[in-house]
């Protein structure tokens, strides 16, 4: 019975998955490329490109400056004066493309990649969204909480901000869209955007729903890694009150 | 001993090359907005390419110099003076201990840089030297130059210097007499409808004042999308011109983040970004759509000129530093 359940499951799975990704290679300018599998949000196109991204900086093209992964599309990036053809290197990326899909139809997580604990406090005292997004999905806001805290969420990109990291998916009951204005939103906060959770590394204007706060500093400028979390991490949040709250923030700007 | 900062300008900040390695962590490039300027401001100081430099606005600072210092001036017009002494724009300057460099007047351009022998002695951050506003960091003190700041010099000049002196060289900017900036399609061009393409090619876009360090907006004809798309957010670069959902068009600059959920239409070459970069709000202008291979002629052009005048200023400041 147990090896039919698998079966299906990866049956299943290669169904989903695999006829929608179509990798597409193309410049973006004179020193960039861009690989697109065009897969939207999805855990699997996302492991797809972690495992690319992997690949690049394993075996780096001649020129290669960095490599930037994102949702479902990954931007290499070639010395400024290396003005060689990008069209020179595309099989050799499509090569590393073609492999980096079946290591991930096989592997469901990155090796080598952490699951990281960030503590969180859900205390309305630190002036939350829940209220507002228990009225617009008709749970209670402790119910909301229990919801965030039950799922492992991917680290899929990091963007907008130094270390801020798009996470997900997040349970359809809690996925509520963008508010419609952005408002001031304080580091540390950890918000709510459609399928995606997220924690603010700075202050800054944001539209997330914020369920709660962090007290750990995502973003150290003076660090040789200076955010604490990195694509394709698996993260679990914690709930913490109030006080171990205000402890632990203590004892992060300490530092 | 440092060059001290006796009136800040508008936007001065500490720029290099930009910060390279960090764009998976979120980390935006940064770095200065004309690449041509501030190198040849470093080819002017005979510094080597990616050294720190500052890059102003006008309203200019005024800077008075502790210790005498070779300069390289480049970009903007901003008719800068050493004391009584006018300097024409992309020159070389020795500047005696005890002088000031200010700036009386806004003649062309937008962005100055100032670049002196030997760099500054700060921080390297993350791999670079620019300034990160949005995140505090990099630069000098992850901030813009204020008043009262002493930013320490790297290199003393041996030799007294008694009085300011011009070189007689002078670095032009890519004589290019055309008017349009030149782009090449972006990932998302195929899904403007074919209207919108022939709008954008046949229409002047404005530059709108609200347009800075992170990015240029446009005023043009409302441009369309054949059907509406969610996109994800994908990677950006600088020079990437995205579709906005009001229809205006938004060119990422040097402080752009590292993705955007915008359609990427167009892409603007790389040897136009220093036009770019040097527009003032309000100027009108076309874009014109270019191939790939019309975009790395000419940028090799731009770089070759430049390096062979790195060659010939390096060797005859040299001689005369000796």
């Amino acid at each position: 019975m147990s090896t039919k359940t698998i079966y299906h499951k990866n049956q299943s799975r290669l169904l989903s998955h695999v006829p929608e990704i179509k990798p597409q290679l193309s410049a973006l300018s004179e020193n960039s490329l861009l690989v697109q599998l065009h897969a939207g949000i999805s855990s699997h196109a996302n492991r797809c490109i972690q495992h690319l991204a992997k690949l690049l900086k394993e075996n780096a093209l001649p020129g290669q400056q960095e490599v930037l992964p994102a949702y479902d599309s990954l931007l290499i990036v070639f010395k400024i004066n290396f003005l060689g053809n990008i069209h020179d290197v595309m099989p050799e990326v499509g090569w590393l493309v073609e492999k980096a899909l079946s290591v991930a139809e096989t592997e469901e997580h990155l090796s080598g990649s952490a699951i990281i604990t960030i503590p969180v406090c859900y205390d309305p005292l630190l002036r939350n969204d829940l209220a507002e997004m228990g009225n617009q999905t008709g749970l209670s806001t402790n119910e909301i909480m229990q919801i965030h805290l039950s799922r492992t969420y991917q680290v899929f990109m990091l963007g907008f901000l130094p270390g801020f990291a798009y996470m997900g998916e997040v349970d359809p009951r809690i996925a509520l869209s963008r508010k419609p204005e952005p408002m001031p939103v304080k580091a540390g906060a950890v918000g709510i955007a459609g399928k995606q959770t997220g924690i603010y590394p700075l202050g800054s204007p944001g539209g997330w729903n914020i369920v709660g706060y962090t007290p750990c500093r995502m973003f150290n400028a003076s660090q040789t890694h200076p955010t604490l979390l990195q694509p394709g991490n698996e993260v679990r949040f914690e709930s913490i009150s109030l006080s171990e709250f205000k402890t632990m923030k203590h004892h992060e700007h300490l530092d | 001993m440092s060059i001290l900062i006796e009136k800040a300008g508008l936007l001065d900040t500490l720029q290099d090359e930009g910060r390279i390695g960090f764009q998976q962590l979120g980390i935006n490039p940064n770095g200065h907005m004309d690449w041509e300027a501030a190198k040849m401001a470093n080819i002017l100081a005979a510094n080597p390419q990616g050294t720190a430099i500052i890059e102003c606005h006008f309203p200019a600072p005024i800077l008075f110099f502790q210790a005498a210092a070779l300069v390289g001036l480049a970009g903007a017009d901003f008719e800068a003076c050493i004391d009584d002494g006018n300097i024409a724009p992309n020159r070389t300057i020795l500047v005696p201990a005890g002088a000031r460099l200010l700036f009386r007047k806004k003649k062309w351009g937008e962005r100055l840089y100032i670049a002196v022998n030997g760099g500054f002695n700060i921080e390297h951050v993350l791999g670079s030297y620019s300034t990160n506003l949005k995140a505090c960091f990099g630069g000098w003190q992850g901030r813009a130059l204020q008043k009262g700041d002493g930013i320490p010099l790297k290199n003393a000049i041996e030799k007294a210097v008694e009085k300011m002196e011009v070189f007689p060289w002078f670095l032009r900017k890519g004589a290019d007499n055309n008017i349009s900036i030149r782009v090449m399609h972006g990932p998302e061009w195929k899904l403007l409808t074919e209207a919108s393409k022939e709008k954008l090619q046949q229409t002047q876009f404005r530059l709108l004042p609200q347009s800075d360090r992170m990015a240029y907006r446009w005023m043009g004809p409302e441009l369309k999308l054949e059907n509406n798309m969610e996109m994800v957010s994908s990677p950006v670069v600088m020079g990437t011109m995205q579709l906005l959902p009001n229809g205006r068009l938004l060119t990422l600059m040097a402080d752009h983040q590292t993705v955007g959920g915008y359609p990427r239409v167009l892409q603007v070459i790389k040897a136009d970004l220093p036009k770019l970069a040097q527009m003032p709000f309000g100027s009108s202008i076309c874009f014109e759509i270019v191939e790939m291979a019309v975009a790395k002629k000419r940028l090799t052009a731009m770089e070759k000129d430049l390096r062979l005048a790195a060659m010939m200023i390096k060797e005859q400041l040299d001689a005369y530093l000796r």
